[in-house]
């Protein structure tokens, strides 16, 4: 006999012959492993999917001040940052930079406000005034001074659509703006979420 | 044979698998499997639980100290079934405890750390420290009064020790007080370290035990221990079912008691800091040792008493596995096991029998009720603050609820001011048309007797200047406002006598102008300049605030009167109020 018992390689184990029983306990512990399977991926699972139903953010969909009309230069496509409040996740902020536009002002209080989220792939797109050409720098999508999608023979324009335009309202002398952000990299203007 | 079994081939001619399963599954239990073998695996299991959901946890947690709290307060309200996933966690904590405890009693009972098997009680002894290090380090993590106040007692004692406890303190916690750092380093050490070191250690730990094998129990005959079990099934069988129980247990604690979550960590509280229930035998320790002894209670015994664990196996010098055989070694084991026992119950009974602690605690929870309350309602920005507490705590300071009612919140000795429970609703306005001077109003101010009771009018126009005055705010109430009635209020305030005394712009005329009463805009110049003519001119009995709210605190103050407007007049006495959610 060794010193450890269960070194013995003969051993007969007395269970050995009693298969029912042996495959019954089997069973058994497979299905308890199952339900503490079960048990333990409900709320895991759930914890960790909740983005795909739950709000974990949102953005003001009111309108925002960007400024008093006179600080907008007619025909001259100049930046702006969108200012409102919001909730991301766990934090509610007031006053946070929504996102940047660009304020296009023809004649007559009338405005083009565009997002520079460039609808190809979301990169921010400039203001070329030597060309007078919205361009964005990561895939070389353009667009004129309205917003359109420039067609240049022999050069690619990856854009899916022309920039997003963006509501716009005067009130008291201010211009005000709806920001939203939109699905980049389809045809279709959507709002996200 | 079917394609599993190729498959099953295809693997075990390139990896041996098979003789690995049958290595890990098939082990012969000497003596046949038992229920007091079940407790190793229990730990293994309950480490795994703590494994998953703390990485379910670490996708929601920020470890910083204006985040810190929100993130958690985000998991446990907001995400489905997050407060099941820390209740587990927090929870599991406990049974890790637990189920160590009891392991360590089954092993020393049997004897199981003699020779050879002496190093691998000294693993066991370290995971036990190792257990003890997360639960230190997870405490501090949700950045609450309890756990930012209670871990403070923990470093503040490293701190204490005698050389080298102030650099340990600061190296603990990143520096010379609790902030950012404290709560990054925690977060590392409890998330990578602790986990790395425990899995490291449970792997030397397990292998040890499959080297040497089981050990019986003591004076087991030798016929009983020619009865051999595998370790699958009769073994895991056992291993499983008490893994469910764990489980079932704490969910059922998560679900039916739920983790605690204080109100957010304020330094400049002073909270009666209680550390985890497993920890106050030592909490109660250091009450027995004073000025310069205070060290034999919080280092010099707790020392003692891991070297003894750490040395047991080299400590006992018996001839005999019996328990009577060892009693040099049980009988200090016992004291030990026996004393935190004693001192866990003392320190419980202790806190049980302070009056003064149970008003403590039930003040404290009422706080954390209204913390979470808050939190729910009006949300925590990015400095950390839950905003509607601020704003309430802004006001309490400032004394405004010494002069104002709000029902369940502030009933002032004496009357200085309007009521201002629902504050700017449609019912307060309506009730204000009604009765100006009851007591909710102008009642006993100087005001009194200045607007006359428009009671008589017919409801449909009382209801009419209602909605013209709410719209005035220009914050949208629920309901949205209804622009019909505001028209016809407006035909109403210019045709009757209200117009005599009050202006729709900004214009004083005899009473407060109302253009844009209410609004933001309003409400700042009410806390700056109520003695305006355009506000309450010389019947103004409210001081300013121009020079004591900054423009953040005023924002903070708004958004608390919003909150008033929405929850309205109707709680009771005494009772927080909570708008239906």
């Amino acid at each position: 006999m060794s010193r450890f018992p269960h070194e013995e390689k003969s051993q007969k184990t007395p269970e050995d012959g009693d298969l029912s029983r042996r495959s019954a306990l089997k069973a058994l512990t497979v299905g308890t492993n199952v339900a503490i399977g079960a048990l333990l991926s409900a709320p895991v699972l759930g914890t960790i999917a909740f983005p795909l139903w739950g709000k974990t953010g949102e953005q003001s969909a009111e309108y925002s001040v960007v400024g008093p009309l006179t600080k907008f230069d007619e025909n001259k496509p100049t930046k702006f940052t969108v200012v409102g409040d919001s909730r991301d996740a766990w934090q509610t902020i007031r006053r946070k930079n929504l996102g940047a536009i660009w304020v296009v002002r023809g004649t007559n209080d009338s405005f083009q406000v565009f997002s520079t989220v460039c609808p190809h792939l979301g990169c921010a797109v400039n203001w070329e005034a030597s060309r007078t050409t919205f361009h964005c720098p990561c895939h070389g999508s353009e667009f004129d001074q309205t917003g359109r999608r420039t067609e240049t023979s022999g050069k690619q324009n990856p854009a899916p659509r022309g920039l997003d335009e963006l509501e716009w309202k005067i009130e008291n002398g201010n211009l005000l703006v709806r920001y939203q952000r939109f699905v980049t990299g389809i045809e279709d203007k959507k709002v996200v979420g | 044979m079917n394609s599993s079994r190729k498959i099953g081939d295809w693997l075990d001619e390139r990896t041996g698998w098979r003789r690995l399963r049958d290595e890990a599954l098939l082990e012969p239990i000497p003596g046949g499997a038992k229920w007091a073998y079940v407790f190793g695996s229990g730990l293994a299991f309950t480490f795994l639980l703590q494994a998953i959901t703390g990485i379910t946890m670490a996708m929601y947690f920020s470890p910083s100290a204006t985040d810190a709290w929100a993130s958690v307060w985000y998991l446990q309200t907001q995400v489905t079934w997050g407060y099941l996933v820390r209740g587990l966690h927090h929870f599991g904590s406990s049974a890790m405890v637990v189920l160590a405890v009891i392991h360590m009693v089954q092993v020393f009972v049997f004897g199981a750390y003699r020779k050879p098997r002496e190093l691998n009680w000294i693993f066991g002894v370290v995971l036990l420290f190792l257990v003890l290090g997360f639960s230190l380090t997870g405490y501090l993590l949700p950045w609450d009064q309890k756990g930012y106040w209670a871990t403070q007692v923990a470093t503040k004692i490293m701190g204490s020790a005698p050389v080298l406890g102030e650099y340990v303190q600061r190296f603990m916690q990143g520096g010379t007080e609790y902030g950012n750092l404290t709560l990054t380093r925690f977060y590392a050490l409890h998330v990578f370290v602790l986990p790395a070191l425990l899995v490291l250690v449970t792997v030397g730990h397990i292998y040890l035990f499959r080297r040497h094998g089981i050990t019986t129990p003591p004076g087991m005959s030798e016929t009983a221990r020619a009865r051999v079990d595998r370790f699958w099934p009769a073994q895991v069988f056992k291993d499983t079912v008490l893994a469910l129980a764990i489980l079932g247990t704490l969910l059922a604690l998560a679900i039916f008691v739920g983790a605690p979550l204080d109100q957010p960590a304020d330094p400049t509280s002073n909270y009666e800091a209680r550390p985890e229930w497993y920890f106050l035998f030592l909490f109660q320790l250091l009450k027995y040792f004073e000025g310069p002894m205070a060290l034999i209670g919080t280092i010099v015994i707790p020392t003692l008493g891991a070297l003894f664990l750490f040395l047991l196996p080299f400590l006992d010098r018996a001839k005999e596995r019996s328990l009577r055989a060892r009693l040099p070694v049980v009988i200090p084991f016992v004291a030990m096991i026996g004393g935190a026992g004693v001192l866990t119950a003392i320190a419980l009974q202790s806190d049980a029998n302070s009056e003064d602690f149970q008003k403590h605690i039930a003040a404290q929870n009422q706080s954390a009720k209204l913390a979470l309350n808050y939190a729910d309602h009006g949300g925590v920005d990015d400095l950390g603050n839950i905003i509607l507490m601020r704003g309430h705590q802004l006001m309490d300071d400032r004394g405004c609820f010494g002069c104002h009612a709000v029902n369940g919140i502030s009933t002032p000795e004496e009357k200085g001011g309007p009521d201002l429970s629902g504050f700017l609703s449609r019912e307060w306005f309506l009730s204000f048309l009604r009765d100006p001077d009851s007591a909710r109003h102008f009642g006993g101010l100087k005001a009194e007797g200045t607007m006359p009771s428009f009671a008589e009018l017919p409801e449909a126009d009382l209801l009419a200047l209602t909605e013209m005055l709410v719209a005035e705010s220009g914050i949208p109430p629920v309901p949205p406002v209804d622009a019909a009635l505001v028209a016809k209020g407006r035909e109403l305030f210019a045709a009757g006598d209200c117009s005599t005394c009050h202006s729709l712009t900004r214009e004083a005329v005899d009473g407060p102008a109302l253009g844009g009463f209410g609004s933001d805009r309003w409400i700042k110049r009410l806390l700056n300049q109520p003695g305006a003519p355009d506000m309450f001119g010389e019947y103004n009995e409210m001081p300013s605030f121009e020079d004591d709210l900054s423009d953040s605190d005023v924002g903070y103050v708004l958004a608390y009167l919003r909150y008033l407007r929405d929850i309205g007049p109707a709680k009771s006495e005494g009772e927080a109020p909570q708008s239906s959610r």
